[in-house]
C-alpha cells in the first residue's frame, strides 16, 4: 500500500462505521466442537452459562516447563473484517499473557500486538479475577508481523499503520481470514508451572468500516 | 439413452465450454446458469435475478471459482438474468448482466405446493436471549420439500437481513441448518420472492432463523408470505418403517450420496471444503475412491457426475506393466507409497460402472496420454495382480522391503496409518471380490473362457485367506501378515467387516466376529471391549487394539508427526485409524450382518445409525486434545460416507449389477413389507425397483418392476425379468 492510499485509508477509518460481521455467543444450536479446537496447554475446554444466562467459552490449563503456550483456535468460513474484539478473564494466579495470529485462507499468517502493547508499551499480564477484560486487535494497526507462504515480509510500524516496506501486493480491504489462534502464554519459572488454571472467552466480535 | 438423460448432458457439456455468467436452457425447463466473481478472497454467494420477480439465492464459496445454479424457467417469455455477489462481511459486487442469453421456451413444471401452518417471526427462547427469531412452518406430513420460498413485505428493510434455514421431521426438533441456505447480509429484495432450493429434503417442518444484530431491531423483521414446494417421491421409500427411519435413508443420501444441499467451498461437490462448513462431498478423484464412486453414482439417472467419474476412471494412468496410479500425475498417494489395492479397486470401477449403465463406448474410452482404453487398464490392472503380485496363487503379496509390512515399511492402501503390506487381508478381501467383478464384466463382453478362469480362482483365494489371516488366539482376521510371518491384529474392524460381507468368512468365523463386535465377548489385550466398540455409534472404532503396543509399532508417524503416547495427538481415540472412527466402514458392517444373521440384525444396527444421524445429521469433526480434527471420518474428504444409504440399494433392495444384467436380492427386515428404490438408470433405461411382500411373481408396469420379496431375480438389460439362476 503506498502512502497516499495509505492517508486515504486513515481518513476514511475517521468517518467509518463499525458493523459486526461474526459474533460469537455459543447460541445452544451450533455444536461449538464444529469451529473451535484447543491445544498445547490447553487440555479441556467447554461451554458454559454465566449468571446472567450469558454462555461463555471455559478453557482449562495447565502448564508444564516444556509447555507453556496455549492454543485456542476459532475455524471461521473465510471473513473479510477490519476488527476483533473479545472478552476474556481467567483465574490465574500468576501473570499469563494473550496474543493472536490469524491465518487468511491461502495460509498467510497476521501477528497481532498482545494484549496491553501499545507503540509506546510493552505487554501486560491479563487483570485475574471475575472481570472481563476486552482485548480488541485492528487490521493494519496492531498488526506487528505478516507471512506469507511462511516468509516473513513488511512489518509495520506499530501503532502507526504504517508498512515499512512494499505491500503493493497484499490488499488489507479484501482478506479471507480463516483461523484464529489467541494463544496463552505464561513466563518460563511462573508458579503456575504444573497448576490448572481457567482461561475464558466470550462475545468474540469481528467487525468491518462501512 | 433416454431424451432426458440426453438433454441433461447437454447441460453438463455447456457448463464445461462455458465461461463464467452464461445460461443454458434444459429440456425440462430448467436453467443452468453460472457466475464467478473472481476477486473476492472471503466466501461469497450469489444471487440471481431471473428478470421477473424471483430471486435464487446459491450457497457460499470461493469468489474465484465458477459457480453454478440451477433455476426453474417461471415464464417461457421471461430470458434477462443478472446477479449479485454477497460477502461473508457485507461486501456486495455490482449487478450484473449474465453474458449468454437465449430466448426460453419451456416453463419448468413445478412440485406441487405443500400445506403449511405458519407461525408469526417470533423471539426464540435461546441464548442469548432475543438474539435469534424463528418463523416456523410445519406440514401435515413428513415428506421431500423442493423449494422454500419467501414473499418479503412491503416496504424496505423489513425482509430478515441475516436469515438461515432449518429443518426438522418434528416441529419440536430437533433443528438442523441446510449448510447451503444460510445467508448474511441478503440485499433488500424488493418486490422479489426469495427462491431456496431444498432438493429432495424430507422434512416435517422447516424453520427460518434470523440472528439479529442490531438493525433491524427485533420484532420488526417480517415475511409476508412462505410457500414450500415438494411433495415429490425420493429415491428410497418403504411401508412399514417409521418417519425416522426413512428420512435417515434419505437425508443421508442427500447428505452424503449426492451432497446436494452442502456447502460446496470450490462450487463443486468433487472438492472438499474446510471447517467449519465441511459436509458431505460425492467422490473423489483419486483412484482409491473410484470404485466407491462407481457404486454411488453408476446407477443415478443424471448424468453430471457420471460423466465427472467416467472421466476420471478414464484419465487415471495405468503403466505398460499394470501398475494402476494413485491419480493422474502420481504412482504414490500423495506422493507417499503405492496403493497396491488399487490393483483391484481400478477394474472394480470399471467392470461397476459398464454393468450398470451398459455403455460400450465407456469401455472404449483411451486414456488421453496413453491411447490405451479403459477396459485394457483394467484387464491389464488384473494382470498385474494375478502376475506380479501372485494372484494366481490364491494370495496376494507384494514384493519389496518398501512394502514388507515391517515397522520400517509403508502402508500400501486408504489406512495408510497402518503398515498393512507383504500379504494384506485388506487387499486380499478387494481381489476377492474384483475377481467377482471383472469375471462378470468378462462374461457380459462375451469372454468365457477368461469369466471361468476368474471365477475359479476365487475358492482359492477364500481358503488362502482363511488360512492366512484367521487369528485363533482373538477369534478375528488380522490386518495382515508381513515378510517374516509375523501377523498383525490391532483389531481391524473395517478388515473383519469386508471379509463378511465379501463373503470370504465360512459362517462360525462370521459368527465370531460379529459376537466380537457387539462385545459378547472379550478380546484379551483390547483396549476397547464391550459398548465401548461402539461408543461412538455411527459405527464401530476402527481398531480395538491400541497401535503403541507394537514392539515396535507397526505405524507410519511421518517421521514423528504422529505420537502414539497417552494424550498425544496419535493416541487411542485421539486418531482417526487408532481407535477412532471412519462412517464408511458401517456400509460394509451393515452387509456383513445382513449376510451372516440376516436382515434383522443389519436393521438393528442400522437404526442406531438413524438415530445418531437425526442428533446432528452426523456433522462431526471434533478435534483431539492437540487441536487437530482428526478423531472421525464422516465430513470433508469422505465421499465414502455415502455407501452407508447405498445399503438400501444393494443391500436391502438387494440390487447388483452382474454379467447377465441386475441381480436383485431383496432382504426385507420384519418390520418392512415394502422397499422401492426410485430412477434407477440401468442398461440406458430409467427404472422404478419395488420388492413387495405382497408379491409372488414379478410385475412390470412401464418402468416399475415389482418383485417378491424372496428368491433372487434379474433385470437383463432388455427389461425382462427372469427368476435368477
Amino acid at each position: 500500500m503506498n502512502k497516499l492510499a495509505c492517508i486515504a485509508w486513515s481518513c476514511a477509518l475517521v468517518f467509518a462505521r463499525a458493523e459486526t460481521v461474526y459474533f460469537e455467543t455459543f447460541p445452544e444450536h451450533r455444536d461449538p466442537s464444529r469451529y473451535t479446537r484447543i491445544a498445547q496447554m490447553a487440555e479441556k475446554w467447554e461451554v458454559q452459562k454465566d449468571a446472567d444466562g450469558a454462555r461463555f467459552l471455559r478453557v482449562t490449563m495447565q502448564p508444564e516447563t516444556s509447555r507453556r503456550k496455549g492454543l485456542v483456535v476459532w475455524d471461521l468460513a473465510p471473513i473479510h473484517f477490519d476488527s476483533l474484539q473479545v472478552e476474556v478473564r481467567t483465574d490465574a494466579a500468576s501473570p499469563v499473557f494473550l496474543s493472536l495470529a490469524v491465518n487468511d485462507r491461502f495460509g498467510n499468517a497476521y501477528l497481532f500486538a498482545p494484549y496491553g502493547k501499545s507503540a509506546t508499551a510493552q505487554r501486560k499480564p491479563l487483570p485475574t479475577g471475575e472481570t472481563w477484560t476486552r482485548y480488541i486487535a485492528k487490521i493494519p494497526t496492531d498488526i506487528t508481523r505478516m507471512y506469507r507462504q511462511g516468509k516473513e515480509i513488511a512489518p509495520f510500524l506499530h501503532g502507526r499503520g504504517e508498512a515499512v516496506s512494499d505491500w503493493e501486493n497484499v490488499d488489507l480491504t479484501n482478506l479471507g481470514m480463516k483461523i484464529l489462534h489467541f494463544e496463552v502464554l505464561v513466563p518460563p519459572n511462573s508458579p503456575l508451572i504444573g497448576k490448572e488454571f481457567t482461561f475464558d472467552f466470550r462475545y468474540l466480535r469481528l467487525e468491518v468500516n462501512r | 439413452m433416454c431424451k432426458d438423460v440426453l438433454a441433461s448432458l447437454c447441460i453438463v457439456l455447456a457448463s464445461i465450454l462455458a465461461g463464467p455468467a452464461l445460461v443454458a436452457e434444459d429440456a425440462s425447463g430448467m436453467v443452468a446458469v453460472q457466475a464467478s466473481e473472481g476477486q473476492r478472497q472471503e466466501l461469497v454467494y450469489y444471487i440471481w435475478d431471473d428478470g421477473n420477480g424471483h430471486w435464487f439465492p446459491t450457497a457460499v464459496g470461493f469468489a474465484e471459482a465458477v459457480a453454478a445454479h440451477h433455476i426453474p424457467v417461471l415464464d417461457s417469455e421471461q430470458a434477462s438474468f443478472r446477479w449479485v455477489a454477497v460477502g461473508l462481511s457485507g461486501w456486495q459486487s455490482d449487478w450484473k448482466p449474465a453474458d449468454a442469453i437465449r430466448p426460453l421456451g419451456k416453463e419448468h413444471t413445478l412440485p406441487p405446493q405443500i400445506k403449511i401452518s405458519q407461525s408469526a417471526f417470533v423471539s426464540e427462547p435461546m441464548h442469548p436471549p432475543g438474539a435469534h427469531l424463528a418463523l416456523t412452518l410445519q406440514f401435515d406430513a413428513v415428506q421431500p420439500v423442493d423449494w422454500l420460498i419467501l414473499k418479503p413485505p412491503a416496504g424496505p428493510g423489513r425482509f430478515p437481513r441475516h436469515f438461515l434455514v432449518e429443518s426438522a421431521l418434528l416441529p419440536d426438533g430437533p433443528w438442523l441448518p441446510v449448510p447451503s441456505a444460510n445467508f448474511v447480509f441478503f440485499p433488500d429484495p424488493g418486490t422479489n420472492e426469495i427462491w431456496i432450493p431444498l432438493r429432495g429434503l424430507i422434512a416435517g417442518a422447516l424453520r427460518i432463523l434470523a440472528p439479529q444484530s442490531g438493525e433491524p431491531s427485533p420484532g420488526e423483521v417480517q415475511v409476508a408470505e412462505a410457500r414450500v414446494l415438494g411433495g415429490q417421491t425420493p429415491p428410497f421409500q418403504a411401508e412399514g418403517g417409521t418417519h425416522e427411519e426413512l428420512a435417515a435413508w434419505n437425508n443421508l443420501w442427500l447428505t452424503f450420496g449426492v451432497a446436494a444441499n452442502e456447502v460446496h467451498q470450490r462450487f463443486d461437490p468433487f472438492w472438499e471444503t474446510d471447517r467449519p462448513l465441511d459436509g458431505g462431498m460425492v467422490c473423489i478423484g483419486s483412484c482409491e475412491w473410484l470404485y466407491w464412486g462407481a457404486q454411488k453414482l453408476s446407477w443415478l439417472q443424471d448424468p453430471a457426475h457420471v460423466v465427472r467419474l467416467e472421466r476420471f476412471i478414464q484419465n487415471n494412468p495405468v503403466g505398460d506393466d499394470g501398475l494402476v496410479w494413485a491419480a493422474p500425475g502420481s504412482e504414490k498417494h500423495l506422493g507417499h507409497s503405492i496403493h497396491y489395492v488399487n490393483q483391484s479397486l481400478y477394474p472394480m470401477a470399471v467392470a461397476y460402472n459398464y454393468l450398470m449403465r451398459r455403455n460400450p463406448g465407456f469401455l472404449k474410452r483411451k486414456d488421453p496420454k496413453s491411447g490405451v482404453s479403459i477396459l485394457e487398464k483394467a484387464r491389464r490392472a488384473m494382470r498385474f495382480q494375478l502376475d506380479a503380485l501372485g494372484g494366481k496363487s490364491g494370495m496376494l503379496t507384494v514384493p519389496g522391503a518398501e512394502y514388507d509390512g515391517t515397522a520400517t515399511s509403508k502402508g500400501d492402501n486408504y489406512w495408510d496409518f497402518w503398515h498393512f503390506g507383504y500379504q494384506s487381508a485388506y487387499n486380499n478381501a478387494f481381489f476377492y471380490e474384483a475377481l467377482r467383478r471383472m469375471a462378470d464384466l468378462e462374461e457380459a463382453l462375451g469372454n468365457m473362457a477368461r469369466a471361468e478362469e476368474l471365477r475359479a480362482l476365487r475358492p482359492r483365494v477364500k481358503e488362502a485367506f482363511n488360512k492366512t489371516f484367521w487369528n485363533d488366539d482373538t477369534g478375528r482376521y488380522a490386518g495382515w501378515v508381513d515378510v517374516n510371518g509375523t501377523m498383525h491384529d490391532y483389531g481391524f474392524t473395517f478388515v473383519n467387516a469386508m471379509a463378511l460381507a465379501f463373503d470370504l468368512a465360512p459362517r462360525d468365523r462370521a459368527e465370531s466376529v460379529l459376537q466380537w463386535l457387539d462385545g459378547e465377548r472379550t478380546v484379551e489385550g483390547d483396549d476397547s471391549t464391550g459398548a465401548d466398540i461402539y461408543a461412538f455409534g455411527f459405527a464401530p472404532r476402527a481398531t480395538t487394539r491400541d497401535a503403541r503396543w507394537g514392539d515396535p509399532p507397526v505405524v507410519n508417524t511421518w517421521g514423528g508427526a504422529f505420537d502414539l503416547s497417552p494424550g498425544a495427538n496419535a493416541a487411542f481415540g485421539q486418531q482417526i485409524q487408532n481407535g477412532g472412527s471412519i462412517f464408511y466402514v458401517s456400509y460394509y458392517d451393515l452387509h456383513a450382518r445382513q449376510r451372516t444373521r440376516g436382515p434383522e440384525d443389519a436393521a438393528k444396527r442400522f437404526g442406531m445409525i438413524a438415530t445418531e444421524f437425526l442428533k446432528d445429521h452426523l456433522r462431526r469433526d471434533p478435534s483431539n486434545d492437540e487441536g487437530v480434527s482428526d478423531i472421525f471420518g464422516i465430513l470433508r474428504e469422505f465421499p465414502e460416507s455415502g455407501l452407508v444409504p447405498l445399503f438400501f440399494f444393494d443391500g436391502i433392495l438387494g440390487a447388483d449389477p452382474v454379467a447377465r444384467g441386475l441381480r436383485i436380492t431383496p432382504a426385507l427386515p420384519s418390520h418392512l413389507t415394502m422397499a422401492r428404490v426410485n430412477k434407477v438408470f440401468f442398461a440406458g433405461k430409467v427404472w422404478n425397483l419395488v420388492t413387495d411382500r405382497d408379491l409372488d411373481s414379478p410385475a412390470i408396469d412401464g418402468q416399475t418392476v415389482a418383485l417378491p420379496s424372496t428368491g433372487s431375480w434379474l433385470l437383463a438389460p432388455n427389461g425382462k425379468v427372469t427368476p435368477y439362476e
